[in-house]
Parts: C-alpha cells; sequence; structure tokens
C-alpha cells in the first residue's frame, strides 16, 4: 500500500486505482464536448469501467484511517469527470449532449451522497431543459427521461430534501404529458418518468391528476397503441389512485373501469348471452339511486369510422384487455389505505365472459349474424385470456377477504373447464385452481376436488388420446367420461356392498381406459409413428401435474378412498413414461419456447413425490417403483431432476425411516403390507401397473404389452425377491428395539401367519370373494366384522409377540420350496386384511397372482392349523 | 450469537370476574397495560391477527346481553362495543384476521367480517352451547357442551347455494365426547384435539373426518394447547396438574392409554383453565382458578415467571404480538344479518407492503446498455445521428406496421368473400 502512492498499485483492490483509472478515462476517453462520436463498444466500456470498478462512488470501505491524499485525489478525479460530463450535456453537437446525459444518469445512480445533495439542482435544471424543448433530439428526450427517472429515485433517499424534489416533480409533469403524444419511443420512457414521478412524490402529481388521468386514459383507449405498449400505460393508469390516497379514488376508478368494459361487452356480446346480463352487473355497479360516476374520459369513440369487422379486434377487444389488465395490477398491487373492492360486480363481470363460449343464445337476435358469431370466436380466447388474469388478480389480492365469495368463483372455474379446450385457455385455468387450492387451504380442495381430478386424469391420460384442439368432439368424450365415471363410482360406493357385479359395471369406463394405457404405451416406442401432436400439449400436461402436486399437498388426505388410488396409479404411471420418453425420445425436437420433455418429468417427479408424502398411509403403494425413478433422476448430473430427485430422496427417507410416532395405535394394515415394498416387485411390477379394475384376460394382455415396454428395466426388481425373505426374519428379531417400523413388521408378519384362514374364501370358490372385496375397497370399518377370526388373531398375536410369530413366519418361509413363492403369496395374504388397501393392490394382487395361486394357496391353507 | 430479538410478545390473561386484561411482556415480565373493562369466560378472548383484541363479555347476573368489546393495544378503554344478538361463548378469528366467528351460548355461530362488522352468515350448530372453536386453514371445528364436535367448511357455508347442494350442513360431526368439549386446538396436518370434561382428549384426522386416539386423563380437562412441533401437546386438568403428553403412539408398549401421558407440570393449586404455546415452543403460559398465570420453561418443566391477575379465576390466556398498524377505524359487529345479500357486494383489501414493487434507480445504465449493444449489432453508430432521428428503431416499426396494414387488408377481404360467397352459393 505503501507503494501506491509511488506509483505502484498494491494489486487490483488498491483503492488508488479509482481516481487514477477514473482521471484516464476523463483524459483519454471522454470525448470533448462537440467531438467526434465514440463507436459504441468504446463508449460501452466507458460504462463498464466506471460501474465495475465504482469510478464515481468516493467511498473508502474498510479505512479506518483514511488517506487524505487518496480522498482528495479522487475528489479532484470525479470534479473532472461531473465537469466534462456537464459540458458534454451543454453542448450544441447532439451526440455530446446524447452522451453527456448518459452519463450524467450514471453519475446519479453511483456517486456520493454529499456530491448528489450539492449538485442535484443543477443537474436537475439541465436535464429538464431537454424535457422542455420540443427541438432536442428524440434520442436526448429519452436518455433525458431515464436520466431524470434516476435522479427521482436517488433524490427520494434524501429526506431532507423532500420539498425540494416534490416541486422538481411538480415540474416535470407537464412537459412529460407532451412527451406522451411523441412518437413510441419516446411515449415508453415518458410514462416510466410519470411513473416514478407518480410512485415518489404522488403529491405533486395531484394538482395535475385530471389531465394525466385523461393522457393516459386517452393512450389506453388509443387503438393506434399496441398491446404491450398499452399495458404499461394501464398499469399508469392503475398506479394514479396512489395519488390521492383514498379509498375513494381507488374505488371510483375501479368502477369506472368495470362500467366501461361491460358497455364495451354489452356490444360484443349481442345474441351470444341473456341480454339482461350486462344490465344486472350494471346495477351492482352503481346502485339504483346513485349517479353513475363520470365515465372514463369520453374518446371511446372518438376513434371515428372503424370498419365494423374490425371494430371488434382492433378495438374493443385490445381496450378490455388493456383496462382488465389495469384492473388486475390495481387489485394485486399496494396502496396504502384499506379499499373496498365492487366485489359482486367484478365476480359477475368475470362470470359473464368466461362463460360465454361462442354459442348462440336461445333467443336468436336478427342483429346477430354468422359473421359476427365469427368475429367474436376469434377473439373469445384472448378475452377469456384476460378475464382469466383478472380472476387471478383477484385471488391474490382478495386473499382471505374471497372466502365469502369462495363458492362462487370455485363453481366459475369448474364451469370454465368445460369450455375451456385450448391448451392456453386450460393452462392459466390450471393456475388459477392451483391458487385457489393454496390460499384458501384444505376447505377448497373439498369443492376443487372432483374438478381437478377428472380434468388432469383426462389430460394426463395419454391413452385417452384427448385431443383438444383438433376438433371438440372426442375431447368431449374423453373430458367427460372420467367424469360419468367419477360419478357413477361414487353412487356406487354408498351401495357398494349390495352387489359387486354393479361396481364392476360402473366402472367399466375405467375398464377401458385402463387398457388403453399400456397400448398408448406403446405408441411411443420410437418405430411407430402415431401422432405425437394429436395428444395432450406438454405445458397443459405440466399445468395438471402441477395442479394434482398442490392438491396432494393440500388435500392429499382428504376423501382418499374415492380418488387417491386412481391418482396415484397415475402419477407414477406419467412419470415412467416421462422418464422412458426422456430416453427413447431424446432427439425428438420441440419448440423453442414450449417446455420440453424434461419439464414435464420434473413436474411428474414433483407430483409423484406430493403424492407419497401425503400418502394416508405410511407406504404407499408405488413408493418402491417411485424410489427407483428418483435414484435414477439423481445421476442425471446438474440437471434440475437430479436436484429434485436428491431432494425427493430425502423427503422420502422419513417415510422410509419413520422418525415420528404414528398418531393412531391400529397402524393402517397397507403399511404393514408395504414393508416387504421390494418383495411385492414378484408380482407387483407387472401387476400394479394394470387397473384395478382389469379383469383378466384384460390384465393378461397388459402385461404382456408392458413387459414389452418396460424390457430394459425389467431386470432390476427381479432380484428383490431373493433379498426379501432374510429381512424379514431379521427384522423380526430386531423386534424388541422398539422403533416403529420395526413394531409394525411385527404386526406384518402376525398377520401374514393369520391370514390364511381368510384366504381360504378367495381361492377356494370365487362367489365368495366379493365380500371381500367389497369390504376393503368401501371403508376400513367392515373388515373387522367381515374377518373376525383374523381380528381377535391378530389380537393374540399382540400379546405373543415376537418369538412366537418369529417361529411360524420362518415356518412359512421353509414350507414352500422356491424362495420367490411364499414372499409373493403373503403379500397376497396381506392384501385382503388391508384395512385401507387401495383397490388396485387388492385386484392386482388378485388378478395377478390367480394363476399361480392353485398350487401355492393350498400350501398354506394347510399349513394354518399349525401356525394358530 | 443473540438471535434476532423479536418483536415484543406480551402475556394476555382475562378471568370471569371483571378484572380487566391484564398484559405483561412475555421476555421482562413487566406489567404492561390493562384494558377494562372485561370479563370473559374461557375460550372467549380472541386476537384479531395480532392487530387487535376482540373479547365476547360474560353476560352480568341476571342480564342476557354479552357484549363484544374490541381493545386497542396502546389504548386501556374498550374501543368499539357490539352487540351480538346472543352472548358469545366462544370467540376466535383467522389468521389474517379477516373474519371473527362466535360461538353463542344457544349453541349457534356467528360470523363477521372483521373489516366491515358485517354478519356474514349465523347458523344453528349444536343443541346447547358452543364451548369452543378452532380453525384449521378455513374448516371450522366447533365444540359444545352437549359433547358433539362439528367440522364446518367455511366456503360452504357462506354460501347459499353450496349450503343447499350440501347433503349435511356439517361436514363431519363426532360425538365420541361423553361429556362437554371444553377446548380444541388444530395443527398442521388436519389434525385435532380436543379436550373434555368426560376426562378424555382425543385426536381427529380433519381430512379423514375420523377420530385417531382417544387419551384418557384421571381428571377433566378444561384446555389444550399444541407444541409447535407438534409431537406433545398439554393437557390443563381440573386437579391444577397441566398433563404433557405424547400426540404419537409407541408401539413397543402394549398398554392402555396412560403411556401417552409423559410428564405434569403440577403448581397451579387450582383448576388450570387455559393454556398457550409460546411459537417457538420454548414457553408455556397457563392460566388457573387459583388467579394467577405462570409462564413455564418446556425443556427444564419449571416455572419460570408468575403473574397475578386478580382474585378471581383467570379464564383466558394469550401470547400475542401487537402489531401496531394504521387501521381504519373498526367497525362494530352487526346484529343481525343485512336483508339482502347486497350491502356485502364489497371486500376489502388491506395494504400490503409486501406487494409494492419499488422503481429501479438504474434505467440510464440499463438503457444505455442495450442501446449500445443494440448500435453494435448493427455496426452503425455514426449513421444514428447525423440522419438524425431514431433510424434504429423507427425503420423495423414502420415495416411492422406497414405488415400489419396488409395483414387487416387481406382479412377483411377475406372476411367480405366469406360473406359474400355463402349466400350466393346456396342461391346456385
Amino acid at each position: 500500500m505503501a507503494g501506491a502512492t509511488a506509483g505502484v498499485l498494491a494489486d487490483f483492490n488498491d483503492p488508488w486505482l479509482k481516481p487514477r483509472l477514473l482521471r484516464a478515462v476523463v483524459a483519454e476517453r471522454l470525448p470533448q464536448p462537440g467531438g467526434g462520436e465514440l463507436p459504441p463498444a468504446e463508449v460501452a466500456s466507458v460504462l463498464e469501467a466506471v460501474r465495475t470498478h465504482s469510478l464515481l462512488t468516493e467511498d473508502l470501505p474498510d479505512r479506518p484511517l483514511a488517506d487524505p491524499k487518496l480522498a482528495e485525489a479522487w475528489r479532484a478525479a470525479v470534479d473532472a469527470w461531473v465537469e466534462r460530463v456537464v459540458a458534454l450535456v451543454e453542448s450544441s453537437s447532439t451526440y455530446s449532449c446524447w452522451l453527456g446525459t448518459s452519463f450524467l444518469g450514471v453519475t446519479f445512480q453511483e456517486c456520493s451522497n454529499e456530491r448528489f445533495a450539492e449538485s442535484h439542482s443543477i443537474w436537475f435544471e439541465k436535464i429538464l431543459g431537454f424535457l422542455q424543448e420540443a427541438s432536442s433530439s428524440q434520442l436526448v428526450t429519452v436518455i433525458s427521461c431515464s436520466s431524470m427517472s434516476d435522479l427521482f429515485v436517488r433524490l427520494a433517499t434524501f429526506l431532507n430534501l423532500k420539498k425540494e424534489a416534490s416541486s422538481f416533480a411538480g415540474r416535470v409533469i407537464e412537459p412529460v404529458l407532451r412527451l406522451l403524444d411523441e412518437n413510441d419511443l419516446v411515449a415508453d420512457e415518458a410514462i416510466d418518468l410519470l411513473r416514478t414521478v407518480i410512485k415518489l412524490y404522488p403529491s405533486s402529481v395531484n394538482r395535475h391528476y385530471d389531465k394525466v388521468e385523461s393522457a393516459i386514459v386517452a393512450k389506453v383507449m388509443s387503438t393506434k397503441v399496441n398491446a404491450k405498449r398499452s399495458e404499461i400505460f394501464s398499469r399508469t393508469l392503475a398506479l394514479l389512485p396512489s395519488v390521492r390516497m383514498s379509498e375513494d379514488c381507488w374505488s371510483l376508478m375501479l368502477r369506472r373501469i368495470l362500467i366501461v368494459v361491460n358497455n364495451l361487452l354489452n356490444d360484443a356480446f349481442i345474441g351470444l348471452e341473456d341480454e339482461k346480463k350486462g344490465h344486472g352487473i350494471m346495477l351492482l355497479l352503481v346502485p339504483p339511486g346513485a349517479d353513475p360516476p363520470p365515465t372514463l374520459a369520453g374518446q371511446i369513440r372518438s376513434e371515428g369510422n372503424v370498419h365494423v369487422t374490425k371494430k371488434f379486434r382492433a378495438c374493443t377487444v385490445p381496450i378490455i384487455s388493456a383496462l382488465m389488465h389495469c384492473c388486475s395490477v390495481m387489485l394485486t398491487s399496494y396502496y396504502p389505505v384499506q379499499v373496498n373492492v365492487p366485489m359482486h360486480a367484478l365476480v359477475a363481470l368475470m362470470r359473464r365472459v368466461l362463460l360465454v363460449d361462442g354459442s348462440l343464445h336461445k333467443m336468436l337476435f336478427p342483429s346477430t349474424t354468422s359473421l359476427h358469431q365469427e368475429l367474436i370466436c376469434y377473439e373469445l380466447p384472448s378475452l377469456h385470456s384476460t378475464f382469466l388474469d383478472l380472476l387471478n388478480a383477484t385471488i391474490k389480492g382478495m386473499r382471505s377477504q374471497l372466502l365469502p365469495h369462495g363458492a362462487s368463483i370455485i363453481r366459475l372455474i369448474t364451469e370454465y373447464f368445460q369450455i375451456a379446450k385450448l391448451p392456453t385457455l386450460r393452462r392459466k385455468a390450471y393456475s388459477i385452481l392451483q391458487l385457489l387450492l393454496t390460499s384458501m387451504g384444505v376447505g377448497t380442495s373439498l369443492h376443487l376436488l372432483e374438478a381437478t381430478v377428472n380434468n388432469a386424469i383426462a389430460d394426463l391420460n395419454y391413452g385417452g388420446r384427448s385431443d383438444m384442439i383438433i376438433s371438440t368432439n372426442p375431447s368431449k368424450v374423453t373430458n367427460e367420461s372420467p367424469s360419468k365415471f367419477y360419478l357413477k363410482k361414487r353412487k356406487q360406493e354408498s351401495q357398494i356392498q349390495n352387489s359387486v357385479i354393479s361396481e364392476k359395471a360402473a366402472v367399466s369406463p375405467k375398464k377401458r381406459k385402463s387398457s388403453s394405457i399400456p397400448i398408448a404405451l406403446k405408441g411411443w416406442t420410437p418405430d411407430s409413428t402415431t401422432d405425437v401432436r394429436m395428444s395432450t400439449p406438454l405445458s397443459v400436461k405440466i399445468a395438471a401435474l402441477e395442479t394434482l402436486e398442490i392438491l396432494l399437498n393440500v388435500g392429499g388426505s382428504l376423501r382418499t378412498q374415492r380418488w387417491r388410488s386412481d391418482v396415484d396409479l397415475l402419477l407414477i404411471n406419467v412419470a415412467r413414461t416421462a422418464c422412458n420418453k426422456g430416453v427413447s425420445y431424446a432427439q425428438k425436437p420441440y419448440m423453442i419456447g414450449e417446455p420440453s420433455i424434461s419439464d414435464l418429468q420434473l413436474a411428474s417427479f414433483k407430483a409423484l413425490l406430493a403424492s407419497f408424502l401425503s400418502s394416508p398411509h405410511s407406504r404407499p403403494t408405488h413408493l418402491a417403483k417411485g424410489i427407483e425413478l428418483f435414484r435414477k433422476g439423481k445421476l442425471e448430473m446438474a440437471t434440475k431432476i437430479a436436484d429434485f430427485c436428491s431432494h425427493a430422496l430425502l423427503a422420502l427417507d422419513v417415510l422410509t425411516h419413520p422418525r415420528a410416532l404414528s398418531l393412531e395405535r391400529e397402524v393402517p394394515v397397507s403399511s404393514r403390507l408395504n414393508y416387504g415394498a421390494q418383495g411385492k416387485a414378484v408380482f407387483g411390477s407387472g401387476t400394479y401397473q394394470i387397473s384395478p379394475y382389469g379383469n383378466q384376460p384384460q390384465t393378461m394382455e397388459a402385461e404382456d404389452m408392458y413387459n414389452d415396454w418396460m424390457a430394459s428395466t425389467n431386470d432390476e426388481p427381479a432380484e428383490a425377491p431373493v433379498v426379501e425373505p432374510p429381512r424379514v426374519a431379521d427384522a423380526v428379531q430386531d423386534a424388541p428395539s422398539f422403533t416403529r417400523s420395526d413394531v409394525k413388521m411385527v404386526d406384518a408378519v402376525a398377520d401374514e401367519i393369520v391370514m390364511p384362514k381368510t384366504v381360504e374364501n378367495p381361492s377356494s370358490s370365487i362367489v365368495v370373494s366379493p365380500p371381500v372385496y367389497a369390504s376393503n375397497s368401501n371403508s376400513q370399518k367392515h373388515v373387522v366384522p367381515l374377518l373376525p377370526e383374523q381380528h381377535t388373531d391378530q389380537v393374540s398375536n399382540h400379546e405373543n409377540k415376537s418369538p412366537t410369530v418369529h417361529a411360524p413366519s420362518s415356518k412359512l418361509v421353509t414350507t414352500d420350496g422356491a424362495s420367490a413363492v411364499p414372499d409373493a403369496v403373503s403379500s397376497y395374504h396381506q392384501a385382503p386384511v388391508g384395512r385401507s388397501t387401495s383397490f388396485e393392490e387388492l385386484f392386482g394382487s388378485e388378478s395377478g397372482v390367480e394363476s399361480e395361486s392353485e398350487d401355492s394357496i393350498p400350501d398354506i391353507v394347510d399349513g394354518d392349523p399349525e401356525s394358530d | 450469537m443473540a438471535p434476532p430479538s423479536p418483536s415484543k410478545q406480551l402475556v394476555l390473561a382475562a378471568s370471569s370476574v371483571d378484572a380487566g386484561v391484564a398484559a405483561w411482556d412475555l421476555r421482562t415480565g413487566a406489567e404492561d397495560i390493562r384494558l377494562r373493562p372485561c370479563a370473559s369466560r374461557p375460550r372467549a378472548l380472541a386476537s384479531v391477527a395480532g392487530r387487535f383484541l376482540a373479547a365476547a363479555q360474560a353476560p352480568s347476573a341476571g342480564g342476557n346481553s354479552g357484549p363484544i368489546h374490541f381493545f386497542h393495544w396502546e389504548k386501556p378503554q374498550v374501543a368499539v362495543k357490539s352487540f351480538p344478538a346472543d352472548p358469545i361463548r366462544a370467540l376466535i378469528a383467522d389468521d389474517e384476521g379477516s373474519y371473527l366467528i362466535g360461538g353463542a351460548s344457544n349453541g349457534s355461530i356467528f360470523l363477521w367480517e372483521v373489516s366491515s362488522g358485517e354478519l356474514l352468515h349465523t347458523w344453528r350448530a349444536h343443541y346447547r352451547a358452543v364451548r369452543c372453536l378452532a380453525l384449521y386453514d378455513y374448516l371450522l371445528v366447533s365444540g359444545s357442551e352437549d359433547g358433539s364436535i362439528k367440522v364446518w367448511d367455511l366456503i360452504t357455508v357462506l354460501d347459499e347455494q353450496s349450503r343447499l347442494e350440501a347433503q349435511t350442513p356439517y361436514l363431519y360431526s363426532f360425538s365420541q365426547h361423553a361429556l362437554p368439549v371444553t377446548d380444541i386446538a388444530c395443527f398442521l396436518g388436519a389434525i385435532a384435539v380436543s379436550s373434555s370434561e368426560d376426562r378424555t382428549c382425543k385426536i381427529w384426522s380433519l381430512s379423514e373426518g375420523r377420530m385417531l386416539r382417544s387419551i384418557s386423563f384421571p381428571t377433566s380437562i378444561d384446555c389444550v394447547a399444541l407444541d409447535p412441533r407438534s409431537h406433545i401437546f398439554y393437557a390443563g386438568g381440573r386437579d391444577g396438574k397441566i398433563y404433557v403428553t405424547a400426540m404419537g403412539v409407541d408401539f413397543s408398549s402394549h398398554d392402555c392409554d396412560e403411556s401417552s401421558i409423559l410428564g405434569a407440570l403440577d403448581d397451579h393449586s387450582k383448576a388450570v383453565t387455559s393454556l398457550a404455546s409460546s411459537t417457538d415452543g420454548l414457553l408455556l403460559v397457563s392460566g388457573s382458578e387459583d388467579g394467577n398465570v405462570r409462564v413455564w420453561d418446556t425443556r427444564s418443566q419449571q416455572v419460570t415467571r408468575k403473574f397475578k391477575h386478580s382474585q378471581g379465576p383467570v379464564t383466558n390466556v394469550l401470547i400475542v404480538a401487537p402489531k401496531r398498524v394504521k387501521l381504519p377505524p373498526l367497525q362494530p359487529l352487526r346484529k343481525v344479518c343485512s336483508a339482502n345479500g347486497e350491502v356485502n357486494s364489497t371486500t376489502v383489501i388491506l395494504p400490503r407492503p409486501e406487494n409494492d414493487t419499488p422503481i429501479p434507480g438504474n434505467k440510464t445504465s440499463v438503457f444505455m446498455e442495450n442501446f449500445l449493444e443494440k448500435l453494435q449489432k448493427h455496426g452503425c453508430s455514426s449513421m444514428l445521428f447525423d440522419s438524425g432521428l431514431n433510424a434504429q428503431n423507427g425503420a423495423p416499426n414502420q415495416q411492422g406496421a406497414e405488415w400489419r396494414g396488409r395483414y387487416l387488408e387481406l382479412q377483411d377481404l377475406f372476411v367480405h368473400e366469406v360473406l359474400d360467397q355463402i349466400p350466393s352459393s346456396r342461391d346456385q
């Protein structure tokens, strides 16, 4: 450091570097006023040098004993910089002006507080000059706007200069409003500056409020402004109420906007809806007897004679979009006082738009031509999209206050799903479901369960080829069939014990669907050329997966018997398909900006993890396969998937090695059942892919197909059964060492031994098996009355505990010759006990084992009396 | 070393005799403000998202009106008095402080919107008085003197159409408690714990709608508080003991439920009427009929502070972190629902500073960077200023406008053709 003064720097952190560097910049690189133009690269490098090395800060950190010489040198260097920059600003050459103003703007941002406080008013005057002069070059005007904005932002940090700053702000407004009418480039920066001023110095805008409002509204309503720009304008409009900072001002603005939009819609929707709708909303906005608020500028009509066909597209829809965007911003951004939202009107308006599907209303108006309808149908997607954004903003903005309107919004979005076929709309609709679920919690999931599950199943079911783009008919079928099935299934559940046949009939649509899954899987093999385009777009699938994930997070344990098994099965299938697709379709081209297959994979993994973690049972059915997927995913180094997979494995660790104590004394049996999660793979690897409702021929077929498809991965699970039996025995011996899983295992083994009694029935005659099935599927309560012996045995086994348990269990293993068979059988035996066993576990195991049960079951039945 | 000091936390205590609401600083133990008058029965004190305090008053002897008092944190006197149609036994506010829910002594439940004071809905919930309320998301759990516990989905409750569609007005109804339910606490994972005079506490799954477990105690339990980590809960007994109870079951023991009770905090001479657990789980505050409030260190299980409230029994204790925010004037709670739903047509949005988006202060440099980059890409620096204005940005726009114009013309043409041709082809 000592050498620094002598001319040699210690290193590049040496503060002496800065004044020197700055002096060099000023002397050698900045042009003289009126001098020639620098190449842009040179300007950029000066800018970079100033910012990287903080040349203008005059900030001497970690130096308690600041070198006065250094401070002096630096100050002099910055003085020189400022002097040169100001000289450039004052120059008559346009280029110099531009360069000077730019660097002045950088100086506002970088310079020391003392310097800024000292010279800001001079700087302000200089830049204001450019804004006021109509003759100044456009580029200079533009850069002046952004410099001015920086000046105000910096000025706002000086609390003692507040008064001065407000007066500055007041002086800026008039010239800025004039600039709004200039061409786009200028208007963009001018509106930015206006926003800065409104935001930071609202009080100084107050005087000009009406002028500002009409200027902005004129812009928003103008058809000449393109969509992106009018969005900026509408955001500024949304900011405007903060000028007056009163509740009335905000509500008035919102109501006026809604009135304008409502009137525009009246014209647009003629013949497509009940004509009283518009009037009804108007009544909500302006209560009878009250004076209507002043209209939001009268400029709408002033656009003159736009052709009737153009009018809707070029005029009505963009204005509605811009105004609704303004509403969205108003609802979601910060406003310093509490405000009232005309919620009924807002919901009614959203309902009005979102439920128009382009079909003609019953009473056909003579004025409604097919042309009109066509024009509206052409624009409906963008209208819907706008209003979905508004709905989104409403939910975000209202938060808990939404509760009284929650049900109507839930109904709206549920109905909307029937209309939403286009991928973008569907995606947005899903995002609203997600928002509702997260914001209002478990109660909402109760209402949204059906809509979410049905739609997600329809979208994710590759077998259904749900086609939402190309024609409406097939999509209707795919969208509705699950819901019908759902309803039927629900009905059936109440009377499930009456007859098994009706149950099977009820789920027949499902059968169709499930049988088509493997076919679709085949369709994904590289050699087939089945249409990839036809299926649901990935973005929609991802949205559906995300929604399922949130549903599982929020209400995963809610009314599980109705939907969990379907969803769990779906998720594991989707995840596996996504992984496989990733392998086989690595070359598949995709569009930029659209999600790739790995995004789908990630989304499916996330949903899968949620399905595991939210499972009401401690060992979810497909856990083993899921872990396998996560393990594989973890190997993909440095990708999002790998990151997520390691997270997932960590999260699942708690599930596989539970640390907490259960809240219930009786553990749901499925957890015991799944203890041998790997053991299940003996037959499980084939069967768990099959729908629970598949009947025998179908399952066989499906299994084959599945095996084709899974040929590459099948070898891994195969080794599991060999490991399994000794593990059970070991674990049983460890039982006294009191971790919960061990204790559960004792129970599990106890059940195994007890089970043969109950298993006798299904294996001996098919006629008897239905009750068992029904009891399991229906609810846990029925198990006890139906299987009394098992229940009592279980109790007795509790008392006996591990020593007795251990002996028969080993016997079980030894009575059968092959090591794999008893394991399969034992899991099979557990299945009927399953107090909360899901459908497919039960059915899958039944159908899967049936072929081998004839020889294996009698063995056990023989062994049964001995075990007691 | 020291953790960031949290905002001031107050211990509040109210009694069933009129001794006001006493407040002490949880950390220093210094006595804070005393809000008067207040005489509340158990579970009738609610902090509305830390913004203000609501206390339902016990009806005076012979009288039949139990007003609800609102208190600001700074002022010792009542800010707003409301007079509900029936005396409120149990009062609760949601986490955001948007709603106040009161259970009345005739078994009705009232749901008010705090911002407007509007009574959104009132309904008959139980045959006898509602003794305690708890919220999990927007599931309301109410416990009654008749021993029943009902779970309500507020979205359904608040919507007429949903009410009509629902089979039962409630989501679940539990009747496993034999005697009055005294307290309910909800926790993550939709778990609720209820206490009752029948000497049990029961653990419920709100999502599955069933009882998970019942734990017997040697005495009636008047209050429960959950440890924020949810592995244990505290049950205040009529015998003056606070039972530390495990939430989970240890499977290695096959005894009866006694194993769940891990120990007892024993210092109160009379029944423990209310409990509150601090957010970090390290402190437990208990109020007792002996008129004292005790603060316990849950790790050492020792009393760290003892506050004397009054001669009368303490019925409510709360731990609150008062938020001093600028409030719009509090609205008194309405007695009856407005005749038509129209009044409720507006809803408020509270100021949310977190939604604020700051204005960036480096616009010039960002603008310059972009601009210079564009210039370099096009490789024409000097042209820009000589040819005057904005050749760079003007040109593409003009081109775009031109294309757009053509496109629109084409479309008009097409539309007209369609229009003209369809009838004509039909004519042929």
